[in-house]
């Protein structure tokens, strides 16, 4: 056991640093310079976030040189996400071309796809939406409706998306589509890559509980794209579409212990300041074990990590337990964002309390967390999926 | 990165494992629940011969000297087999005692204990359950007598020496003391133990002679890091019980049908197992970065020992409570194994703290920002 990184991988921690030092502003992650609350200009800060990350080299970190990555390994991706969350980095806007479409297309697409697409969805350049979820499929996602048509050299689509952020700034979407009807239901969907500016392709924002859009409605309504356009065979999307989750669900769930972390210590600071009728809650026995209790789990999410890491490199791939991680920090963060409204107490219900205690901080962390147990697999099919995966229960009775 | 353990780390937990199935299991774990501390006088050989006994002693007094890091997996076996042998406290005494220029007394300790001669256990208890010196007090100069009353001497009744912190104005405050339960002026009182497989004793201390060479060392320093040890030891101990509990209660609901299909079918069962197997993993990882922080010995040894004892105490409580409701009845009754490893999960929850207690003084470092305890140089190394 040595739980170290190597000299190398340090120094390009330090490389991380410096990065974000120059280019976030002073005061960037801390009151004085909040996230903007506004979500056009958070999506604004956003493109910027990911054309400075490539203008820097920083970009794809772990995928080849010839596609414009880094050509490192995903140690540095774990390492760089750890400091973009110590540093309180803003997200950039290409998240889900990032961390869903590129890995997938680096596994299953065509040289010519990876040449056409991975390049400008580094740069920024293009902006990628993903068109998973239906009205009516959601973590039942294998039954979506979504009907793709070859017409001759063209694919048809036709059907409706929902949950689809960013499909209002989204130059191009990965689509899960039915090809095939009179197959089992996992057996006729399709991977399709389509373009989101054009007529027949329609985005409504959909509100949601913070009162922002950061999602939308997509229907598609006889949308085109070309026939080269799919990942994969024809019907065998739904494989193509798991390659991926489980990067999503290990890799990219490594650095955030950090961004916990800073939670956590507004949350300490917000009780500090927050008084009970026996003095400041800081010093009341419930809240002091509370925060302990969380701490503690934010500091075992990081020792996951290292375990992440070690199967990483001893052997490149992540199995099934990884699931583990996403209900372990979804239903952690939930715990954490109660928490935090509990220290605000009688100011939670005010918004305006954001600004005076925990500088919004508390709030962030308290609504983000509900929709942390639901997308990506919602928490209840995480442990389906723990309990027949992982410890061989067996599978119910789901058509 | 490296955050595992070494194939011999692995090698070693499977020959404990052999082990310690042969000897315990429940059935061994039964036997002493009727038996008390006879059944130690039996599982000493076999533990002697295969080295175990010697784990904490010098290899210089015929022992081997593993590290913290190197027992993690091993105590994860020895509570995953419910082992009825204060295997643990027979480490942390004579880790402690290797800490020291030794007296010729201790000198002959060592390879006693570690041949099975000798055997050694802890007096854990003082009345906080945070194991400080309270409750015996060293008074008197030629010679030094002991009053007061311990509780919580686990198998004291089949080991030949104590190993004990006492209160001693003389001596600035409080000294680690080794103690001969059968001395004169020394009663020990067997107590009604919940988990049958620790079989718990008082010793009560009316005017017992401390020895010229039974002082093991003076201050808070030695026996403060003797916990920190013991807390990394037993928390391996609870999630080996837990892990144990976990897989039977799974192989259970895959074959125990009701409704005519497998109860472990229905979601209900599914989403408390898959909760338990997330406890189960998580405390594997506080556990196993633990032992790599004693076995480092840096400053942060007590706060991350601390964590993975509060952790993985709350993991037992919940993971063997939950054996227990998914066995249904039959997990209620005495045949069921399970009430073995539940009442061996919230016995060593409570054992040096319970996670409330626990947390408590982490809070004082985390939240608080004492300064956490610097542990010294281990004995055994510690990488690899």
């Amino acid at each position: 056991m040595n739980i170290a990184y190597t000299e190398a991988e340090e120094a390009f921690r330090i490389r991380c640093r410096d990065f974000l030092e120059t280019v976030l502003p002073p005061g960037w992650g801390t009151p004085a310079h909040p996230v903007p609350a506004d979500a056009e200009e958070r999506a604004r800060v956003g493109l910027w976030w990911e054309k400075t990350l490539y203008a820097h080299g920083m970009a794809g970190l772990s995928w080849p040189r010839e596609y414009g990555g880094q050509g490192l390994s995903w140690v540095e991706e774990v390492i760089f996400a750890e400091e973009c969350a110590r540093a309180g980095a803003p997200s950039g806007i290409n998240g889900l071309g990032k961390g869903l479409l590129g890995p997938t297309l680096l596994v299953e697409g065509t040289d010519e796809q990876k040449r056409r697409f991975l390049p400008p969805l580094l740069a920024g350049d293009e902006v990628w939406c993903q068109g998973y979820s239906e009205p009516n499929s959601g973590s039942d996602l294998a039954s979506l409706r979504t009907r793709a048509e070859l017409q001759g050299d063209v694919w048809v689509i036709t059907g409706q998306k929902i949950w689809t952020s960013n499909a209002h700034l989204a130059d191009w979407c990965f689509v899960l589509a039915r090809t095939d009807p009179t197959v089992p239901k996992h057996r006729g969907i399709t991977f399709l890559l389509v373009p989101m500016r054009q007529p027949a392709v329609k985005v409504e924002p959909l509100v949601q509980l913070t009162g922002e859009a950061h999602f939308n409605q997509v229907s598609f309504d006889g949308a085109r794209t070309a026939r080269e356009n799919v990942v994969g065979q024809v019907n065998d999307g739904w494989r193509v579409a798991n390659t991926i989750l489980s990067f999503e669900r290990g890799v990219t769930i490594v650095g955030r212990y950090a961004h916990f972390m800073r939670e956590w210590e507004a949350a300490v600071e917000a009780a500090r300041t927050q008084t009970g009728e026996r003095g400041p809650l800081i010093e009341d026995s419930h809240f002091r074990q509370r925060l302990v209790a969380l701490w503690s789990e934010i500091q075992i999410l990081r020792f996951h990590g290292y375990n992440v890491i070690t199967q990483l490199q001893q052997q490149d791939k992540l199995g099934p337990e990884a699931s583990m991680l996403k209900l372990f920090y979804s239903e952690m963060h939930k715990r954490l964002g109660d928490l935090g409204m509990d220290i605000l107490g009688a100011a939670m219900p005010y918004a305006s309390g954001m600004d005076s205690v925990g500088g919004g901080t508390l709030h962030r962390a308290f609504f983000q967390a509900r929709a942390e147990t639901i997308f990506a697999g919602t928490s209840q099919i995480q442990r389906n999926v723990i309990a027949e995966r992982v410890l061989g229960l067996p599978r119910d009775q789901r058509s | 990165m490296d955050f595992n353990f070494s194939s011999e780390q692995y090698l070693l937990r499977d020959a404990a494992r052999d082990l310690f199935s042969a000897i315990a299991g429940p059935a061994g774990a039964r036997s002493a629940y009727r038996e008390k501390s006879a059944v130690v006088e039996r599982l000493r050989g076999p533990l002697a011969e295969q080295g175990m006994l010697g784990a904490g002693v010098p290899e210089e007094q015929g022992g081997s000297a593993l590290s913290p890091l190197d027992m993690a997996l091993i105590f994860e076996a020895s509570g995953a087999a419910l082992l009825p042998f204060p295997l643990l406290e027979t480490y942390v005494a004579a880790r402690a005692l290797s800490r020291r220029p030794a007296s010729p007394r201790q000198e002959r300790l060592g390879p006693a204990l570690a041949a099975g001669g000798e055997t050694a256990t802890v007096a854990w208890g003082s009345p906080d359950g945070l194991w400080t010196g309270a409750g015996v007090q060293a008074v008197g100069s030629g010679p030094v007598r002991l009053y007061g009353r311990r509780t919580f001497v686990p198998y004291a009744a089949a080991a030949t020496v104590v190993v004990m912190p006492v209160e001693w104005k003389q001596a600035g405050g409080i000294a680690l003391v080794l103690v001969d339960p059968r001395a004169a002026g020394t009663e020990m009182v067997a107590l009604e133990s919940l988990d049958g497989s620790y079989p718990l004793y008082a010793l009560e201390f009316h005017g017992a002679v401390l020895a010229d060479d039974a002082v093991i060392g003076y201050g808070r320093e030695l026996f403060e890091e003797m916990r920190i040890t013991a807390w990394s030891a037993l928390a391996s101990e609870a999630l080996g019980a837990a892990e144990q509990a976990f897989s039977a209660t799974v192989e259970y609901v895959k074959v125990r049908e009701q409704f005519g299909q497998p109860v472990g079918r229905f979601q209900a069962v599914k989403h408390t197992a898959a909760d338990d197997y997330l406890l189960v993993e998580s405390a594997r990882v506080a556990n196993r970065y633990a032992a790599w922080a004693i076995s480092q010995g840096g400053a942060e040894a007590e706060l991350y020992a601390a964590l993975a004892k509060a952790y993985a105490s709350d993991t037992a409580r919940t993971v063997t409570s939950d054996a227990i409701q998914l066995h249904g009845g039959i997990g209620y009754t005495w045949d069921s194994d399970m009430h073995l490893y539940f009442k061996r999960g919230w016995r060593i929850a409570a054992e040096l703290g319970t996670p409330v207690q626990i947390r408590e003084k982490m809070a004082r470092v985390v939240l608080d920002g004492a300064t956490p305890r610097r542990v010294g140089a281990p004995v055994g190394g510690g990488d690899a």
